[in-house]
């Protein structure tokens, strides 16, 4: 019985170690980041020091008061309110008749969004990105929001399963008080859906606030450049030279980017780690 | 006088119908001209010699021939298959291990979710920039640290070693968002299973083995092929943000990580072969539907499904 | 009655939702719009007499940072002269020229004035996305009459005069006198030969016990010298009338030479976390473009100077240039060039050689020799300049930047052992013929 005992504590205690061993491999990036923004370039290409020998300011210095920093920050979240407002908007009314109601066609209208949900948006970018050009969209934020205002099929499908676990009769009951369809949509499931619609607006929100491929794509003057595209080019090579990568300037602008997810989780862990663990379980 | 009792019926139905598709209006007009339309389109340009500055003529499938004849192309989608699987089958593991620790219960877990999740919502691109450092040969936290430990000199040029790359880049995978939303909904997946399964099985004297493949593994399948779907399309459809950063559009070294849509990228903007690009995403799309299937058709022979 | 008013509802919405959003994004533009007014009113006000031009913005694409040194920002300097507000957008030189093409292609007004490479002058001004400057030249003071012939060679055949050449940089050998001092090696000369450089590689590098490198020889070729290289051991580059790549014996022969140095722990091999080891001091010699003299200025940590690149079968090297062009769909294509005429004068291009140590492509302003930095003290080899410019010819920046950076990563594959030069030159020229003749 002791030995067992014994086993069973050994067992606990080598499962917390490799629980340690698995936090410092997956946080030592973040880590790495946030050191990497205080050393000068020379430092960085020559020592793997964690921490810097000399503190350095430059780079923060640069990014916020010799680049266009505040003009990114504003693409950018313009581009996460933009595309969260219209999914929020166009998905959930979607998914109200798709949930609730009965038509001919429905079963091809869901297997259809099931089925562009498995298209990778990267497959189609190239003629999007001709016909956006046709329309004089490029180079603006608009090929990103404007599809976001008539539903992703993800969110539509989000929607409806949320739509679905709400009890059938109080629409019923609305509808006898003499509420229309649409009444019924904005007084009885929005309300009670506020925590879904909060969930998915977070997760679109970092899915955007994150999102690089579309961006490299769409857009190409420095007006409407997004954070994650800054990273790629006015962070990359501010150390003179042209062709020589300045590091440390891209871990700072890293470590900025990496802020906001981060205090997201620690203040508002709730919407962020709920709603993901729900937008996968109903499946 | 049936009509007339009938008429009212039919209307409200009707009106009803109409009312579920205005609803639905938004996304047909999407679908319509964000899916149906450019998919259209993209056959259409694939076979023209459209170049980026707009002009084209109609050259039959001549781009698809030049596909079929090019190394570049079998090569890149030799490489998108075998990335997509590998990443899809790595990627999952590892966050059932996350999960399965995780939901051990101990002291600390929050610190420990806090450290195993937050990597996966920092933007790609930063990841990407910083496993090129932490990789790198000359002043890499990876070599540095293996150093140190080994006392050895240790100068891996781990993204251009043709040995480590694949190795380095799937380890980059274990740290992006699908990761980290996997092994929640695995937590939460693994929360639901019932306790008496185990029970049960302790009472036999089962091995910590055969519980994970014989109760946990059945029960959560249902949630592993939801994420295995998720994982492919972002598989799929992230490599791009991740690789374009980390490898370059040529997907060095000697093209070992040029998935398509990189390929796809370089014909498009750098050559500005705007036609053969399309003919590239056709064939894209067309694994895409490909893998779609395989999955679905691979689920329902294995998945259990409660009801 | 019911579901047309739904329906109405339902669209309106949309589209109130679509202008909203469309509302979000002008607004703003709106707003930048009014706040550029008022600084324009402003100054309008304060410069009346200055010039018409005063509270104007004029918008320039470049593919590196200006210089920190307000004095040498020839950008800054240019608004202060003219009035207009000069705002550079930096594109990174990896993608610079494939953005370009995008902005041009879609008739991109946000850009007025473009700094094109040397592949894409024609193409431009053949689909129209910028515009002659004749009509301007014939009234302005810029000295068309004197670029070096290279440079007005390369412009020729276009019909017109679509852009103007904004300086000629040339490529050089860069080292490291300290450590040629330490190992008592005499420095280079201008007259090196390629075999020499070879020998002094071997001798500098610093190894640990080990075996492991902790001084290299010599850096890598980087984008650019690497067509140097090519080009030194005979092999054409670009052939003109074909507009083709052409390269084959020479390329083998300098990749297996790079891959046999980097064997041999002289060179350092391609890495992900690409860093300046010259500049770091980790490197005694480094072939590179003639603007890191400015780049480097007095901020480094040794004592260097310059040579030209060594010479292998030919003196050869790569010249530099971009052309300041107006985008053809700018709305101020007269302060535009009110901009680039200030650039392309005395003043101008001589602050740009300043900055850079690129000389002026006009022979006179050359001559004055503005390009020697001055913050670089250690240099006295200022002839080595003077001397590649003499050898320089257009190469590969006429090509299709896809096809060069492609033919790089072939190269570096080579280096790394992972396929015979042979094989990395026979596909690189392959993947160049089916590229330039789609």
């Amino acid at each position: 019985m002791n030995s067992a005992k014994a086993k069973k504590r050994a067992g606990r205690i080598l499962i917390f170690i490799l629980k340690i061993l698995v936090a410092v491999i997956m946080f030592s990036p973040i880590i790495w980041v946030f050191s990497g923004g205080f050393k000068n370039l020379t430092e960085f290409t020559t020592s793997s020091d964690i921490i810097p020998k000399n503190v350095t300011l430059e780079n923060f210095n640069y990014i916020f008061f010799h680049s266009n920093y505040y003009l990114y920050v504003r693409n950018t979240v313009l581009l996460m309110a933009g595309t969260t407002l219209g999914t929020l908007i166009s998905s959930s009314f979607v998914a109200y008749p798709l949930a609730r109601m009965e038509f001919p066609g429905k079963n091809l209208i869901f297997s259809l969004i099931v089925g562009t949900m498995m298209i990778p948006g990267i497959a189609l970018i190239i003629p999007q990105y001709i016909m956006f050009g046709k329309i004089g969209w490029l180079d603006s934020l608009l090929p990103m929001i404007i599809p976001s205002f008539f539903a992703y099929p993800y969110n539509v499908f989000l929607f409806r399963q949320f739509f679905r676990s709400i009890p059938k009769e109080l629409d019923e009951a609305a509808t006898i008080d003499g509420c229309s369809r649409l009444g019924v949509f904005f007084k009885v499931l929005v309300p009670l859906s506020k925590s879904t619609f909060t969930t998915i607006g977070v997760l679109s929100s970092v899915f955007w606030w994150n999102e690089l491929t579309q961006p490299v794509f769409y857009i190409n003057s420095d007006k409407w450049r997004t954070l994650t595209i800054a990273l790629m080019t006015t962070f990359m090579y501010t150390s003179g030279n042209a062709f020589v990568i300045n590091w440390p300037s891209i871990m700072a602008a890293s470590s900025l980017m990496i802020l906001p997810p981060m205090l997201l989780y620690l203040f508002g862990s709730r919407f962020l780690v709920e709603g993901i663990k729900t937008s996968g379980l109903k499946g | 006088m049936k009509n007339e009792k009938r008429k009212p019926i039919n209307k409200k139905k009707l009106t009803n119908h109409l009312t579920a598709y205005a609803f639905c209006a938004p996304w047909f007009i999407g679908f319509i001209c964000f899916t149906l339309f450019p998919i259209v389109f993209m056959f259409a340009v694939s076979l023209t010699n459209r170049k980026l500055n707009g002009i084209s003529n109609f050259v039959g499938f001549a781009n698809y021939v030049n596909m079929v004849q090019s190394p570049t192309f079998w090569n890149s989608i030799k490489v998108t298959l075998f990335f997509t699987v590998v990443m899809m089958v790595v990627t999952t593991i590892w966050a059932v291990i996350l999960a399965m620790l995780l939901n051990y219960k101990q002291k600390l877990n929050g610190i420990f979710q806090f450290c195993y999740f937050l990597p996966s919502v920092i933007p790609t691109v930063a990841l990407a920039y910083t496993f090129r450092t932490i990789f790198g040969k000359e002043a890499g936290l990876l070599n540095a640290i293996i150093s140190q430990l080994t006392a050895k000199n240790v100068m891996v040029n781990w993204l251009y070693d043709k040995r480590t790359i694949y190795l380095a880049v799937f380890f980059i995978t274990l740290f992006t968002y699908n990761t980290g939303q996997m092994m929640l909904i695995f937590r939460s997946g693994l929360n639901d299973v019932p306790r008496e399964l185990y029970e049960a099985c302790d009472i036999d004297g089962a091995s910590p083995f055969r519980k994970f493949f014989g109760i946990t593994l059945p029960m959560i399948s249902p949630i592993v092929l939801f994420n295995a779907v998720m994982g492919c399309i972002s598989a799929l459809n992230g490599s791009f943000a991740l690789l374009y950063p980390l490898t370059g559009e040529s997907g060095d070294p000697n093209g070992m990580t040029q998935v398509l849509s990189l390929l796809i990228y370089k014909e498009a903007f750098s050559n500005m072969k705007v036609g053969y690009a399309c003919a590239l995403s056709v064939v894209l799309f067309l694994i895409a539907c490909g893998f779609g299937i395989g999955i679905f058709a691979v689920s329902k022979k294995l998945v259990y499904y409660e009801n | 009655m019911g579901r047309k008013k739904l329906l109405a509802l339902l669209l309106s919405t949309a589209v109130v939702c679509g202008s909203l959003a469309g509302c979000g994004a002008k607004g703003t533009q709106k707003q930048e719009g009014s706040v550029a007014g008022s600084t324009e009113s402003k100054a309008g006000e304060s410069s009346k007499t200055d010039s018409a031009e005063a509270g104007k913005k004029v918008t320039i694409a470049v593919w590196n940072e200006p210089s920190k040194d307000e004095a040498l920002n020839m950008y800054l300097q240019a608004g202060k002269a003219t009035g207009i507000d000069v705002e550079v957008t930096v594109i990174p030189e990896s993608d610079y020229s494939s953005k370009l093409n995008q902005m041009v292609s879609t008739g991109n007004d946000s850009v007025d004035i473009y700094v094109i490479w040397e592949n894409d002058i024609a193409n431009f001004a053949q689909v129209g996305g910028i515009i002659p400057l004749d009509d301007y030249l014939a009234k302005s003071t810029i000295k068309t009459d004197e670029f070096i012939d290279a440079v007005a060679k390369l412009s020729e055949g276009l019909g017109g005069t679509y852009g103007l050449p904004w300086c000629a940089a040339t490529e050089l050998l860069y080292y490291n006198q300290d450590m040629f001092d330490a190992a008592g090696i005499a420095y280079p000369t201008n007259d090196w030969s390629y075999a020499d450089y070879k020998a002094a590689a071997e001798k500098l590098t610093k190894k640990a016990a080990d075996g492991t490198t902790e001084v290299y020889g010599s850096t890598l070729p980087n984008t650019q010298t690497w067509w140097a290289g090519i080009g030194g051991a005979g092999d054409q580059v670009f052939d003109p009338a074909k507009g083709q790549m052409v390269i084959g014996d020479g390329a083998v022969s300098f990749v297996s030479d790079v891959a046999q140095m980097v064997k041999n722990g002289t060179m350092p091999e391609p890495s992900s976390d690409t860093a300046d080891l010259f500049a770091a001091g980790k490197a005694a010699m480094s072939w590179q473009g003639s603007w890191n003299i400015g780049t480097y200025g007095g901020g480094l940590a040794f004592n260097w100077d310059i040579a030209s690149i060594p010479t292998d079968k030919l003196k050869y090297n790569t010249l530099h240039t971009g052309f300041y062009s107006i985008n053809a769909k700018s709305k101020n294509q007269d302060s535009a060039f009110k901009v680039i005429e200030y650039l392309m004068g005395e003043e101008g291009q001589a602050i740009n050689s300043k900055a850079s140590g690129n000389p002026s492509a006009i022979k006179s302003i050359a001559e004055k020799g503005a390009w020697k930095v001055e913050s670089v003290t250690t240099i006295e080899n200022w002839d080595a300049i003077t001397d590649s410019l003499k050898a320089g010819v257009f190469g590969y920046t006429c090509l299709p930047s896809g096809v060069t950076n492609n033919a790089i990563s072939e190269f570096n594959s080579a280096v790394l052992g992972q396929k015979t030069p042979e094989d990395a030159v026979k596909n690189a020229s392959q993947y160049a013929k089916e590229t330039i003749g789609y």
